[in-house]
């Protein structure tokens, strides 16, 4: 069992996926190949490796979105999370920032019923407080006022990723699960959504697991970095050693996606 | 909701060149077609080819195609839209009485087939891989792969053997007695058979969509963001799934309601129901040409209204249609 101050532990997570239809023979794509991992309160860990790694999978199945074949998470030195049936309140410990704000982003609502929904569904607070909390969190955000009856096909790629932002703040979660949050975004806007995440931890006491190819921009607000290969992740390296962060950065752009599926 | 006035009055001219252009055509090919109504009277050596002349010129068949589309364009304007030979009445209110008979039938079709469509697409897709999903996948690809008119003879054959529905018509031939609910009974009786004929062979296709479309939004991020907020399943696949398919479904449905007129043909024959089907078929064999303009115009401009409806139910429904109309 994790010690008390870890947030969040992983042990031995497999998952496979299996393609093709149940009249043809399947093949199976062994994304993680258990997996251990932990994360304490308050910690900045980013997750890197090649594309097809298995860090999309694991932020998945930390998420609850993916049942592990086998394997445990828990949260809190106690709570076994993932059951057949995770609860609103277990969900709602860890939200994802996806990687595609466009297909992230319901584009039937505006953006103020897309931060409310979260609090709509924990029905914790009245109509009107909603608002006033949708309000809030927008300016929290950097979000205008005025934004609140677009969609999202009327906003920029910064600004939806800050609505993203919102929203999952909306769900008051304690991780918060970033799936290459940077991508598509240009050089200024990239820092100030980092500013963003910045200040938002402060104030939430938030932890956050970045999952990225690119460590450029996030190693001087990094704790730890974890680098996985194959579906396991095979070294941690600190975020103060920076001969080994530029290696690492180096090794990550030269080195090319690696799954191995079988046939069985 | 800001309504676009230029847009519709675009849509609206593109439909009248658009009914103008199939009946030139329309004209033009039943000209090249080899005879006409009164092609077996020549034939006939007890009919005087003076007579069969007199005939033809009484009629106009004499005259150059301009003249007659002319004269047709008069008698639509007149709401008559021709003469059937035939009938010896005009044509429009022939068609009417054909046309409603057709819509009871399709209009019954399509409210079945989209009422058991979408939540059975819905609940297929969300429950993937399931057994039902695999029934309805056969079931859909079976009956898809099975020509309508091979349903059609099967149901027969079924009526034929079992007694259990009438062969054809609307309805029974003595209904003097009857009742309203008797009356009411005895027609749905009738229905019965072309209507599940038809189901059958609309319904996999719509099915088949509603499970693509559905497919492929719930496969979408803000889908599993929404899980992931711990919304309830009901409210994810109703709330934020369906209308995000609603583009797709409702391109499809305005083909369903395009197809009102002209979809029945063929089941309406071979099961006998007094409709356009059959209408049209004899007036084909007969060269009743202005029968089949009217029927074809007819058909045309159900395609149009329903294309039209479909884009306007589109621009109500879709915000970002509104949105791009404006700019």
């Amino acid at each position: 069992m994790p010690s008390t101050n870890m947030l969040l532990a992983a042990r031995n997570l497999i998952k496979t996926y299996a393609r093709g239809h149940w009249w043809t023979k399947k093949v199976y794509t062994r994304a993680l190949e258990g997996v251990h991992l932990s994360i304490r309160s308050g910690e900045t860990v980013a997750l890197v490796g090649a594309s097809g790694c298995g860090k999309t999978t694991l932020a998945m199945c930390l998420a609850g979105l993916e049942i592990p074949d086998s394997g445990e998470i828990w949260m809190d030195s106690g709570n076994l999370l993932f059951r057949e049936n995770p609860t609103t309140e277990t969900r709602r410990n860890i939200q994802l920032v996806f990687q595609d704000t466009f297909a992230a982003l319901n584009p039937d609502l505006s953006i103020a019923e897309i931060v409310e929904e979260p609090m709509r569904i924990q029905r914790r607070l009245s109509k009107s407080d909603r608002k006033d909390a949708t309000a809030n969190l927008m300016k929290r955000a950097g979000l205008s006022p005025a934004l609140e009856t677009r969609r999202p096909d009327q906003l920029s790629g910064g600004q939806r990723q800050r609505v993203a932002i919102a929203r999952a703040l909306a769900a008051a979660p304690r991780l918060l699960v970033l799936d290459e949050p940077f991508t598509g975004l240009d050089l200024s806007i990239r820092a100030q959504i980092l500013n963003l995440l910045m200040e938002l931890q402060a104030e939430h006491n938030l932890t956050y697991l970045y999952i990225s190819h690119d460590l450029t921009m996030l190693s001087y607000y990094l704790d730890r970095i974890l680098v996985m290969r194959q579906g396991r992740i095979i070294s941690e390296v600190s975020s103060s050693d920076w001969s080994l962060v530029a290696a690492l950065q180096n090794r990550i752009a030269d080195s090319p996606g690696n799954w191995h599926g079988y046939g069985v | 909701m800001e309504f676009n006035v230029n847009y519709l009055v675009r849509r609206l001219s593109q439909s009248l060149f658009l009914l103008a252009g199939v009946s030139v055509l329309s004209f033009v090919f039943l000209e090249l077609a080899p005879g006409d109504f009164f092609e077996e009277m020549r034939l006939n050596p007890q009919i005087p080819a003076e007579t069969v002349s007199s005939l033809k010129h009484a009629y106009s068949l004499d005259q150059p195609l301009p003249v007659r589309y002319w004269r047709w364009l008069e008698s639509v304007a007149r709401g008559e839209f021709g003469f059937s030979f035939a009938y010896g009445s005009p044509v429009a209110p022939l068609i009417r009485i054909r046309a409603l008979n057709t819509l009871v039938l399709t209009g019954t079709c399509t409210a079945l087939s989209w009422a058991i469509a979408v939540p059975l697409g819905v609940f297929s897709a969300h429950r993937r891989g399931s057994t039902l999903d695999r029934v309805c996948e056969l079931g859909t690809s079976t009956i898809l792969a099975t020509p309508d008119l091979l349903l059609a003879l099967g149901l027969l054959f079924l009526a034929l053997r079992t007694g259990w529905f009438p062969m054809g018509g609307m309805s029974s031939a003595v209904r003097e007695h009857y009742g309203h609910w008797t009356e009411a009974k005895d027609a749905s009786w009738h229905l019965f058979l072309p209507v599940v004929a038809l189901v059958l062979s609309s319904l996999p296709v719509i099915l088949k969509h509603v499970r693509a479309t559905m497919l492929d939004v719930l496969a979408s991020p803000y889908i599993r963001a929404a899980e992931l907020q711990g919304i309830r399943p009901a409210r994810v696949l109703f709330r934020h799934a369906l209308p995000a398919c609603v583009n797709p479904l409702i391109s499809l449905f305005s083909l369903s309601l395009a197809s009102l007129l002209s979809a029945s043909l063929l089941i309406e024959v071979v099961m006998s129901w007094p409709g356009l089907g059959p209408l049209l078929l004899e007036a084909i064999l007969a060269r009743d040409v202005y029968v089949v303009i009217g029927v074809v115009m007819l058909s045309t401009l159900a395609l149009v209204c329903g294309c039209l409806l479909g884009d306007l139910l589109l621009y109500a429904a879709d915000p970002r249609i509104r949105h791009e109309g404006a700019a």
